[in-house]
């Protein structure tokens, strides 16, 4: 079963293999909830996000059209409840693409003094929107027509946010150690 | 010079969605600017972090939680098949008053029947008296009969 790619363990699991979902659970879980984390930073919303994007493939893996494309509807699910607890606490669903950084600015954590550090706090100071299609890039390795199909926005719109996010960091970055 | 466009460039080279062709033109003006340098090193930067400290360890909470919700939701899917519960409910139903009948006939025939068996008959009553009579009596009472 390990063996199998997603698009076979799709079909197993559509004739009722509940091993094949299992499978499909265990290869994602770790990569989903480290995505749902990094959106939120909170671990118990991150947890409630995975659980509730895992029960979701298992009820609807029928409407999933393509089989191929498995990987980027699991996504784009988490990405839909993280997105639902984002505006329950923050009232922040709406895209805003006048301004990158949330309301946590980071001129307010450049006392930080590893390189680390300040990339991290930089990262988790991004808007929710800007960060998820820096995630998807540089840790999923996927392409920008399969980030706007989760995010169901045009491949500009990805290419756009990514550079913003990318310029808005790498400025942050750059003031902090020009300072 | 434009360094928005050529730090657009920058990223989808670092996205691997550059054309060689503009590669090419990227790393031309890549050697005269120093600004543009610095903004693909911070890019680099920023994609490695990305890249090494991106997995967290998932909660161990979180399978036995998943699991059981989808136990639950597999029971609740579950059609509720009435034909198998009516002969239970049927068979349910008289059967405590069957069995309160039973008991209170049990009980009934316990206190009843030693009544009945020590009880004498008319006729067992009738022998015993005649057996205390004297022999005669009884000779002339059944000639009598």
């Amino acid at each position: 079963m390990e063996s199998k790619s997603d698009s076979q363990l799709v079909r197993d699991f559509r004739l009722g293999v509940l091993e094949a979902f299992e499978t499909l659970y265990h290869r994602y879980k770790q990569p989903i909830y480290s995505f749902c984390l990094r959106l939120t930073g909170e671990r118990q919303t991150a947890e409630d996000a995975t659980h509730d994007a895992f029960l979701k493939v298992y009820q609807h893996i029928d409407s999933l059209q393509d089989v191929t494309l498995f990987k980027s509807w699991l996504y784009s699910i988490a990405r839909n409840q993280v997105y639902k607890s984002i505006r329950k606490t923050k009232s922040n669903g709406v895209l805003d693409e006048g301004s990158v950084w949330s309301e946590e600015t980071p001129l307010t954590i450049l006392q930080a003094e590893e390189t680390k550090q300040i990339i991290s706090t930089s990262l988790n100071a991004l808007k929710a929107e800007y960060l998820e299609v820096l995630l998807l890039k540089e840790f999923e390795k996927l392409s920008y027509a399969e980030i706007s199909v989760i995010t169901g926005d045009s491949v500009s719109s990805v290419k756009s946010r990514l550079f913003k996010a990318r310029k808005a960091l790498a400025e942050h970055i750059e003031k902090f150690y020009s300072d | 010079m434009d360094h928005n466009f050529y730090q657009e460039l920058i990223t989808q080279y670092v996205d691997h969605e550059l054309e060689d062709t503009r590669a090419s033109e990227l790393f031309a003006h890549l050697s005269g600017c120093d600004w543009c340098r610095r903004f693909m090193k911070s890019t680099l930067l920023i994609s490695a972090h990305i890249t090494n400290d991106y997995l967290t360890e998932v909660p161990s909470a979180l399978d036995r939680r998943l699991f059981g919700s989808i136990a639950k939701e597999r029971r609740e899917q579950q059609p509720h098949r009435w034909w198998e519960t009516m002969w239970l409910i049927r068979v349910l139903m008289p059967l405590p008053a069957a069995l309160s009948i039973a008991i209170l006939i049990a009980l009934g025939s316990l206190i009843v029947s030693p009544m009945v068996l020590t009880r004498d008959t008319p006729v067992n009553d009738y022998n015993t008296q005649l057996s205390k009579l004297p022999r005669e009596y009884q000779e002339r009472i059944k000639a009598i009969q």
